[in-house]
């Protein structure tokens, strides 16, 4: 349990997010979907708080090492997950 | 005395020459080196290819006028006013890869506004005090009677502003008044936002209630009318 939210915490820290540099845009895509989708699907607040880190500290990253049109894809489909009805 | 005189005139050659000197000094600005208007305006237009920024533009201009003076000094004047038409698309391109960039930049600072936003919504609808249908329909009634305010203020603006506009034209709109029309605009505006803001503030009540719960909050119950009349057979 206490690796189990260690691992967490170390996935939610930006300073452990490396964004490939061959297949950046494949990963804002994936992320994007997979982080969204965890930030709807929290059950309780502290699962909100959790989800939310994440799809922040990923936000920074695609944005301070990768940035450009992939930073774009990354945020329209964060929006496009978070808003679908 | 003949010492004196030599120093007085060693003083004024070393005046003149410093005089010439600054004088060749300002002829002696750069000027760009001009080949053909065809081939200085080819080298412009790569610049313009590769604007980034309002200053790029602005460095492009300053070239640009620096070419034209050259062709104008080194050449003729019409040298120069070939160059100066083989610029026009030059500039059109460069001004409307500068609004292009100005349209990215928009959007993506729309994008961001609206991933933060969302977020932030979220975060709040996970907050709000929800803990029942009826204290979400209370402030649901709350904001719901505000949005009334504000349509009604609404309404009586824009009804305000159309008669407004109509006088403006009889008194051959003057500046004073256009002022005024402007200001009744704005606040339309404004008070579009603001019913905005208080839908909006709905709609996070009612992500509350189904973050917090589970479900969607449920209708609220309201009694049927009897019926007056009897259904025809």
């Amino acid at each position: 349990m206490l690796v189990a939210a260690t691992a967490l915490g170390a996935c939610c820290n930006n300073e452990g997010i490396v964004i490939d540099e061959l297949r950046h845009e494949s990963e804002a895509y994936e992320r994007s979907a997979e982080l969204a989708s965890k930030v709807r699907e929290a059950a309780t607040y502290e699962e909100f708080k959790a989800a939310y880190a994440e799809i922040m500290a990923y936000e920074e990253a695609f944005r301070t090492q990768v940035g450009g049109d992939t930073y774009l894809i990354f945020l329209e489909e964060c929006n496009y997950f978070l808003n679908e009805n | 005395m003949k010492r004196e005189r030599k120093i007085k005139a060693m003083y004024a050659i070393g005046y003149t020459l410093l005089v010439v000197l600054l004088f060749l000094g300002t002829r002696c600005e750069s000027h760009p080196k001009i080949t053909s208007p065809e081939h200085d305006s080819k080298y412009l237009e790569s610049l313009a290819e590769c604007i980034t920024c309002e200053t790029d533009l602005v460095i492009i201009e300053k070239l640009a006028r620096e070419y034209e003076i050259a062709y104008r000094k080194g050449y003729n004047g019409a040298m120069a006013t070939k160059f100066t038409e083989l610029m026009v698309p030059v500039r059109e391109m460069a001004t409307a890869r500068l609004d292009a960039i100005r349209a990215e930049d928009d959007y993506l600072k729309a994008q961001q506004a609206e991933f933060n936003g969302t977020l932030n919504d979220l975060d709040r609808a996970w907050q709000m005090d929800v803990a029942t249908p009826e204290a979400a329909y209370t402030v649901i009634d709350a904001n719901d009677a505000n949005i009334a305010q504000l349509e009604a203020s609404l309404a009586q603006l824009l009804i305000d502003k159309e008669l407004y506009a109509e006088e403006i034209i009889d008194a051959c709109y003057p500046a004073d008044m256009l002022a005024n029309l402007q200001t009744m605009e704005e606040q339309v505006v404004e008070l579009r936002d603001n019913i905005s803001k208080v839908e909006r503030e709905n709609y996070i009540v009612k992500l509350a209630y189904r973050l917090q719960h589970g479900e969607e909050l449920p209708e609220r119950i309201v009694a049927e009318p009897e019926d007056a009349t009897p259904a025809e057979m």
